[in-house]
């Protein structure tokens, strides 16, 4: 036997899991047995982990040399400035007339429902649709008990939302504060290392979103 | 079919004039999940949908691309061959695992491909390797079973290696990963690294061994 037969042999029980199994698994929807495969079996928990740590993007020591590849990344994959395709200068031009027509025309639109300047001189000022002080965000020692931000004036409600990486939908719900406690079945959800997005959305009387804050991220750190 | 919708996002209306904070754009596609932007792509080739996918992998790719290679430069080309093979790939995924964990085996293939191939021969610095330790054990060999020999050897595994120790034996001998990506995938802190990891292993291995052939030598099997 040559050390990679001996090494294979050693380290696996069979039957190993597939990328998907332990991504469901990591993803808490998987049966307990493959858990307990996952348990005995290197070569599952080596790739588990391995599937983790990409999941996970950069450590923090990593953050500068991943930036700049990024960058790098982005120049290669749209090499080819956009003012430099056939349709050129023209292009340019067309573009900018285009998009002023637009703006005048959604400006037009716009303006017969703003606020009115009231005859005082006060300066009404369109709400914001930012939702601000969205919590928790970053590495947390703990999984966290409750979701708060600003209060939005004139919202009836607030939609709140819980995805996982790629954007599934973990969990929603709808609160009429500007606070939310998490359910213990979405607190088991929330593994370690398992990187969580969410965001907020704050409703008026008619059900019209009217403000929403950034997508946010969190994880449990242990 | 999910809408897009052209959200303008706030103005702000000023004695003096208009200003947009910012220009309408679409705010639909950043709640698309992964699977929905490749089925947008494949249903009408809009680059768009690329763009907005490839932005929220950049990083991941490069991270891991980064830990391979061990410097940004190589880490930069590795990662624009694995989005380019994503790319090429787009129009064949079908949706039957998650978008992340697809783009993950990508990266993971063809960078251990590309890996393996840069690297030499894992190089045994002093100490024997862990072929060499059941090759000198000959009558061993000749007498067990191919099973029984495997099964042997995984209980010495067990019984002596901790789990660091095997995830470094596992990348190293099996995947065949060099001794310093390997320190660089499992987030080793270690002054020696994965190399520190595979030297104890093969210490503790060969203690097994020999605890084991002293006991078949006399006829029975240690325990």
């Amino acid at each position: 036997m040559n050390e990679r037969e001996i090494a294979a042999a050693a380290l696996s029980e069979g039957n190993c899991l597939s990328l998907d199994d332990l991504q469901a698994l990591a993803d808490g929807r998987t049966a307990e047995l493959a858990a307990k495969h996952v348990a005995s079996c290197t070569r599952c928990q080596t790739e588990s982990a391995l599937l983790a740590s990409f999941q996970n993007g950069p450590t923090q020591s990593e953050q500068q040399d991943v930036k700049w590849i990024e960058t790098r990344l982005r120049k290669r994959w749209g090499a080819r400035p956009w003012f430099r395709r056939p349709w050129g200068f023209a292009g340019l031009v067309l573009t900018c007339a285009a998009s002023l027509v637009l703006a005048v025309g959604l400006l037009r639109q716009r303006s017969a429902d703003a606020i009115p300047i009231r005859d005082s001189g006060e300066i009404d000022v369109l709400r914001s649709d930012a939702i601000q002080n969205p919590l928790p965000a970053g590495d947390l020692p703990q999984k966290p008990r409750e979701l708060t931000w600003s209060p939005v004036p004139g919202a009836l409600d607030y939609e709140v939302t819980l995805m996982q990486v790629d954007r599934t939908i973990l969990w929603s719900t709808t609160v009429n504060q500007s606070s939310l406690t998490l359910p213990e079945a979405v607190r088991t959800r929330l593994l370690p290392y398992k990187l969580i997005r969410w965001r907020v959305t704050a409703r008026d009387a008619r059900g019209k979103p009217i403000a929403s804050s950034a997508i946010q991220n969190f994880r449990f750190v242990p | 079919m999910l809408e897009e919708t052209i959200t303008i996002r706030s103005l702000r209306v000023e004695r003096e004039g208009l200003t947009w904070n910012k220009y309408p754009i679409l705010s639909a596609m950043e709640s698309f999940s992964d699977e929905a932007l490749v089925e947008r792509f494949q249903a009408t080739g809009e680059q768009r949908y690329v763009n907005e996918l490839f932005g929220r992998y950049y990083a991941r790719v490069s991270a891991w691309c980064y830990r391979i290679s061990g410097n940004r430069e190589s880490a930069a080309d590795l990662a624009q061959e694995v989005f380019i093979k994503i790319y090429r790939s787009l129009y064949s995924f079908r949706g039957n695992s998650k978008f992340g964990t697809w783009v993950y085996s990508i990266a993971r293939n063809h960078c251990f491909s590309e890996a393996r191939a840069k690297a030499a021969r894992p190089i045994e610095e002093g100490g024997e390797s862990l072929a060499s330790l059941a090759a000198t054990q000959s009558d061993v060999q000749d007498s067990l079973e191919r099973d029984s020999a495997e099964k042997l050897m995984q209980e010495f595994v067990h019984r002596a290696l901790n789990p660091v120790e095997k995830q470094v034996v596992l990348l190293h001998y099996v995947d065949e990963l060099p001794l310093d990506t390997v320190t660089r995938l499992l987030e080793l802190k270690n002054q020696s690294g994965a190399k520190a990891f595979i030297v104890s292993a093969r210490r503790k291995l060969k203690a097994e061994f020999e605890k084991w052939n002293a006991c078949a030598s006399q006829g029975g099997e240690s325990r």
